[in-house]
């Protein structure tokens, strides 16, 4: 993503309730690590399962955007050398976020419903 | 590595973002990502960090902007109001008593030279200063010479002591002939500064006449009426006296001498 595009998502996204896409992948992320979910990993599973270069400041900025509406909880973990005496900062998604998340699946799943673009061969 | 993580925590605290987001960077550099990476995510990181500050504070931002800018125009009209055109001409001419064409500036150099018109004027008279030091005179001959005083003593070599020798074809505008004063022409600064120095001194060192004329000094027994105390010896610092200027073999030119106190010694 073109870091001036990156920026224009930003603003977009700090005013509305709903998630974007890259909230919602963030999120997704989150949700398959677990509790072992901190930047390392959360980027890792992103550039997986999307095969596309992440910026660890912006999974960062995201993450915090969202602790501040009350989808995401942090806490401060365990460093290591390697890290230089950093800690880590471990993220949970809260129940109001996995309720959001659900009701943004929902949302999808009926707007994708009845498509015949989407069910094959035209799109 | 090692050397590039102080960097990286200083950029991170600056930029508003957490200190977790280094350790993640150090952590996957360690596990063989690239150092093209390393930059890339830092100083995108930087960047976000710091937009969300402007964005989070626009009023603080704001108020930075114009802050900044009103410091811009107020070092800028300070400068061009207030600082002295300085070039290695003016600076030649205030401080080093040179002409800096010798030295192959032109007086229209721009400010950007200040740095060598500097350097290679104070190098150059510097040198000069140690050579006459070390070689012609002692340091307060050299120092009266620049200061323009028109002393010449009967033990030093004229050609050594004027500038004439200095001087390219044609003389110095301001070039203080064999055994002649500086009449005004000299308008340098240093000049001025050295003329007030020099004569400060000279006068702070003048023996005072008690009432009545009478000498405190031990060798001016003689009565001497006030008003009738033109000069003393620039050399011993004492009264002038006929007895002492016979035995020093002084001769007084006080007709080219405008300073009163101050006399030729030839």
């Amino acid at each position: 993503m073109h870091p001036v595009g990156l920026f224009i998502t930003f603003e977009e996204m700090r005013t509305r309730t709903h998630f974007g896409e890259w909230e919602l992948l963030v999120l997704l992320a989150l949700m398959r690590l677990g509790d072992d979910a901190y930047g390392v990993p959360i980027c890792r599973e992103i550039e997986t399962q999307t095969g596309r270069e992440v910026i660890v400041g912006s999974v960062y900025a995201t993450l915090e955007r969202l602790e501040q509406k009350g989808f995401v909880s942090s806490e401060l973990g365990d460093s290591t050398p390697e890290r230089g005496g950093r800690a880590k900062r471990y993220f949970r998604i809260t129940t109001t976020g996995v309720k959001a998340i659900r009701e943004t699946k929902h949302n999808l799943t009926r707007l994708w419903q009845g498509l015949r673009e989407l069910k094959g061969g035209i799109a | 590595m090692t050397s590039s993580r102080p960097m990286t925590i200083w950029l991170l605290e600056h930029g508003g973002l957490d200190t977790a987001i280094a350790g993640d960077l150090l952590e996957e550099r360690a596990q063989g990502r690239s150092t093209i990476w390393y930059w890339k995510q830092l100083l995108m990181a930087v960047g976000i960090g710091s937009w969300r500050t402007i964005r989070q504070h626009k009023v603080l931002a704001l108020r930075a902007l114009a802050t900044g800018c009103a410091m811009e125009w107020a070092l800028a009209f300070a400068w061009d109001h207030w600082v002295p055109d300085i070039t290695p001409f003016t600076i030649a001419q205030w401080t080093l008593h040179a002409n800096p064409r010798w030295l192959g500036y032109r007086q229209n150099t721009s400010r950007t030279t200040g740095a060598d018109g500097i350097a290679v004027p104070a190098l150059f008279r510097g040198v000069v200063l140690v050579r006459r030091c070390v070689l012609d005179h002692n340091l307060s001959e050299v120092l009266d010479s620049r200061t323009n005083i028109p002393r010449v003593h009967r033990n030093v070599h004229h050609d050594r002591l004027d500038d004439n020798y200095r001087h390219p074809p044609g003389g110095h505008p301001y070039a203080i002939q064999k055994g002649q004063n500086c009449s005004g022409g000299c308008k340098s600064g240093l000049t001025r500064f050295g003329w007030a120095i020099v004569s400060v001194s000279a006068l702070s060192r003048r023996p005072r006449l008690p009432e009545g004329g009478r000498a405190s000094t031990r060798r001016a027994t003689r009565v001497v009426p006030q008003a009738d105390w033109p000069d003393f010896c620039v050399r011993c610092r004492r009264p002038r006296l006929p007895s002492h200027a016979a035995t020093k073999n002084i001769r007084k030119k006080a007709s080219s001498w405008s300073a009163p106190g101050m006399i030729i010694i030839r």
